[in-house]
């Protein structure tokens, strides 16, 4: 008897265990023992070597001159699990201060979803502190709901500089020089051209942003805003003539199916020993790429090529990292939280933040991006012929197909036509379910008074 | 008293050894499972408030081209890795029960493929199948079946069976092991006595073996038709994320991209009832048809 009950004390103590987990939120402190306010900022773990340390640093910086300020950081998580740790965070009744995420999850989810705070007059006296047109790319509705602390990010072009050399190529400008170049590299080294990372569906759109940009007379942002708010259709000749571009790309041998079959390592892989010739990816790529050319070869960059005459080559660009403010932060923490951004957007504390990830559009005023001619052409070529990223613009649901398609005309497993048809039944699938892309016009009162701040606490830029 | 109390206690100790089990089993699958149908009745994006909606989401998914074409897809998976699984698992287990050397090696090296996970898994065949430098293509053409060569993964007529291959090549040596100690319980004296008869080794297998592992090979079929449709996320994920153009969609994928994608709970959680249902009819079927003969002899 006595060891039945022995067994059965420790399966509940096991059981018990379990449930140790669970109990009763208790509403997060406002302040520390030592009568200190408390100050959380959050977000995904740091992504590149070096930034949380930096981060500790700027919060130490930031206690000094604020020693009434105790800063608590909690990094967690992946950036794509960013909103299920901000849904456990407000169940679980934590209050924190400022969220660092990525930009579009910022536009696309949180902010439609009422969890962000609108930023429009906070941040108003801090304005000029960021790089020309990177605040915009944080706005929605003509509301400001988050600023970039980062490096902008471009679209390109790469190739083997050594190769091109030895074949006598040279940078291509128009889509016809681009297939001359091809032509050459096929019948001289007999390798695929251009190779993609095609595994990942998220690259494909970008080759559309390119493509439609043209197409359209580059109003290709214009035109997505029109459709998503249902005043044209997707099916037009500009959309078809999108994909049509691209499918020219795979028609005339620049890229085959390989692509498809070929993920980030598999395709720096080839680049990187001589397999490929060219790639087209973010400019957030070149570290990754160069790490696994190293001194093998010099990597070049070209701007996409013009494929519509009379049209400018112009390219998706934006500041991927954004900071909010969660509408479930401390309503009292308004001042010490524009303390602290206004300390953080500083060029000597954001250029340290911004230097972890080898920038190469800065998105504060005064930060060196460096001085490498990667960055310069960046700077100089692709950054003046900028676009927003269309995928900031639509929702995943076409994005997705939009993705999906891409490969699928330019393989001839269907037509433009059919892509755009399906990209605009997915559209007036969603908009039956209730999707509404103007949705800050939509809101209530009471949904504004949610994500306004309860004050502006005044100005501290110098 | 004390000998009435004692047998009370025998009778009711059983249960409390099992109710701390029964109770996380409740938490953890049983209430789950019903706040998942609960919350598919709302539109809910997980941050902002659940909206009512009624069965709306039922009616959407079943409307949703992209969910159907991911069942179909789930339902291909399902028949070809169940096919496949239990065919070769079935022969090889028969190649070794007949082997007097080398058994337990052969055994070790097909099991050791079940032990790895299934993102090392992914990324090793993605590797094998890579046109540019994989392996599979690098034999082929050593051997002189360049003409073989296949976009393994690009075909979206071929990328489904790709992935269905790594995953049979995942789990032969787990159905070998259960048919292989399923063929040890067969008596002897039944095949001696088939050899008096002289029977064939095709009558042996169809009227001895067969019959006598017929619990075997329910179990190795739920498991596999159930695994086809619940387990395969990681392993598509991996190597395809749904693609060529969707042809590798599962109904897993779509139901993760539904949800935190798309930022689309009451959808996703709506199409998992509904893949849930599937699975329960599928399996309860499968299950009454083959324990038939057993069902009709008890």
């Amino acid at each position: 008897m006595m060891k039945r009950w022995i067994a059965f004390t420790l399966i509940l103590v096991v059981a018990m265990s379990v449930f140790a987990g669970g109990g009763k939120e208790t509403p997060a402190a406002t302040e520390d023992t030592s009568g200190k306010r408390i100050l959380t900022i959050a977000g995904h773990t740091r992504m590149y070597p070096g930034e949380e340390e930096v981060w500790a640093a700027m919060a130490e910086a930031f206690m000094e001159e604020n020693p009434d300020v105790q800063v608590v950081i909690k990094w967690q998580g992946t950036i794509e699990e960013t909103a299920e740790n901000l849904q456990a965070a407000k169940l679980a009744g934590e209050t924190i201060d400022l969220y660092s995420c990525g930009t579009r999850v910022i536009r696309n989810s949180l902010a439609p979803a009422g969890i962000v705070t609108d930023m429009t007059e906070l941040i108003k006296p801090y304005a000029d502190r960021f790089a020309s047109g990177m605040l915009e790319g944080c706005m929605v509705g003509d509301r400001v709901w988050a600023f970039p602390i980062g490096s902008g990010g471009s679209t390109t072009f790469y190739y083997n500089k050594q190769m091109f050399e030895d074949l006598g190529l040279s940078e291509p400008k128009t889509y016809d020089e681009l297939v001359a170049i091809c032509d050459t590299i096929r019948s001289e080294l007999g390798i695929t051209p251009i190779l993609q990372q095609g595994t990942l569906a998220i690259y494909w759109p970008m080759w559309f942003f390119e493509t439609y940009e043209q197409a359209s007379g580059n109003k290709s942002v214009e035109n997505v805003n029109e459709f998503l708010s249902g005043e044209r259709s997707f099916t037009g000749p500009e959309e078809i003539e999108g994909f049509n571009l691209i499918k020219k790309f795979f028609d005339d041998g620049l890229i085959d199916s390989d692509s498809l079959n070929t993920n980030a390592d598999g395709m720096r892989a080839a680049f990187s020993q001589g397999k490929s010739a060219m790639f087209f990816g973010g400019t957030w790529e070149y570290t990754n790429i160069m790490q696994v050319v190293g001194d093998a070869f010099e990597v070049g960059i070209f701007e996409f090529p013009v494929m519509v005459p009379g049209s400018q080559s112009r390219h998706g660009t934006g500041s991927g990292g954004g900071w909010f403010i969660p509408s479930f932060c401390n309503p009292e923490n308004y001042d010490i939280i524009m303390k602290f951004v206004e300390f953080m957007t500083r060029p000597e504390w954001a250029g340290q933040v911004i230097a972890t990830c080898a920038p190469i559009i800065p998105s504060v005023n005064g930060v060196s991006a460096g001085d490498s001619e990667f960055i310069k052409t960046i700077n100089e070529n692709h950054a003046k012929h900028s676009i927003a990223y269309l995928d900031w613009i639509w929702p995943a649901e076409v994005n997705d197909v939009v993705a999906r398609n891409i490969p699928a005309v330019g393989t001839g497993y269907m037509t433009a036509e059919q892509a755009c048809e399906e990209i605009q039944s997915t559209y007036e699938r969603i908009v039956d379910y209730g999707y509404d892309y103007d949705w800050w016009n939509s809101w209530t009162e009471e949904d504004w008074a949610a994500v306004t701040p309860a004050y502006i606490p005044e100005s501290y830029a110098e | 008293m004390n000998i009435t109390v004692s047998k009370k206690l025998d009778r009711v100790f059983p249960y409390l050894m099992v109710l701390p089990a029964i109770v996380l089993f409740i938490m953890f699958v049983i209430s789950p499972f019903f706040y998942g149908f609960y919350t598919s009745l709302f539109k809910w994006d997980g941050l902002s408030d659940m909206k009512w909606l009624g069965f709306t989401n039922y009616k959407h998914v079943f409307g949703d081209p992209q969910f159907w074409n991911a069942i179909k897809n789930t339902f291909v998976y399902a028949l070809v890795i169940t096919v496949f699984k239990n065919g070769i698992g079935l022969a090889l287990a028969l190649m070794l029960i007949s082997r007097k050397h080398g058994t337990t090696f052969c055994r070790t090296a097909l099991y050791m493929p079940v032990t790895f996970s299934y993102v090392v898994i992914g990324v090793l065949w993605t590797w094998v199948y890579n046109p540019t430098f994989g392996i599979l293509d690098g034999v082929l053409n050593l051997v002189g079946l360049g003409g073989l060569s296949q976009g393994w993964l690009s075909d979206p007529d071929i990328a489904l069976y790709s992935v269905a291959a790594v995953d049979i090549w995942k789990w032969i040596g787990f159905h070998l092991v259960l048919y292989y100690t399923g063929l040890q319980a067969i008596p002897e004296t039944y095949y001696e006595a088939a050899d008096i008869d002289g029977a064939n080794w095709f009558r042996k297998f169809w009227h001895i073996t067969i019959p006598q592992l017929n619990s075997v090979i329910v179990m190795n079929v739920l498991l596999a038709i159930t695994g086809a449709f619940v387990n395969n996320y990681n392993l598509v994920n991996v190597m395809t994320q749904g693609g060529p153009f969707g042809s590798t969609d599962v109904s897993l994928t779509y139901i993760v991209r539904t949800a935190f994608s798309y930022r689309n709970l009451g959808q996703a959680n709506a199409m998992s009832m509904v893949l849930f249902a599937m699975v329960f009819i599928i399996g309860f079927a499968q299950f009454k048809v083959m324990t038939r003969e057993e069902n009709t002899t008890d």
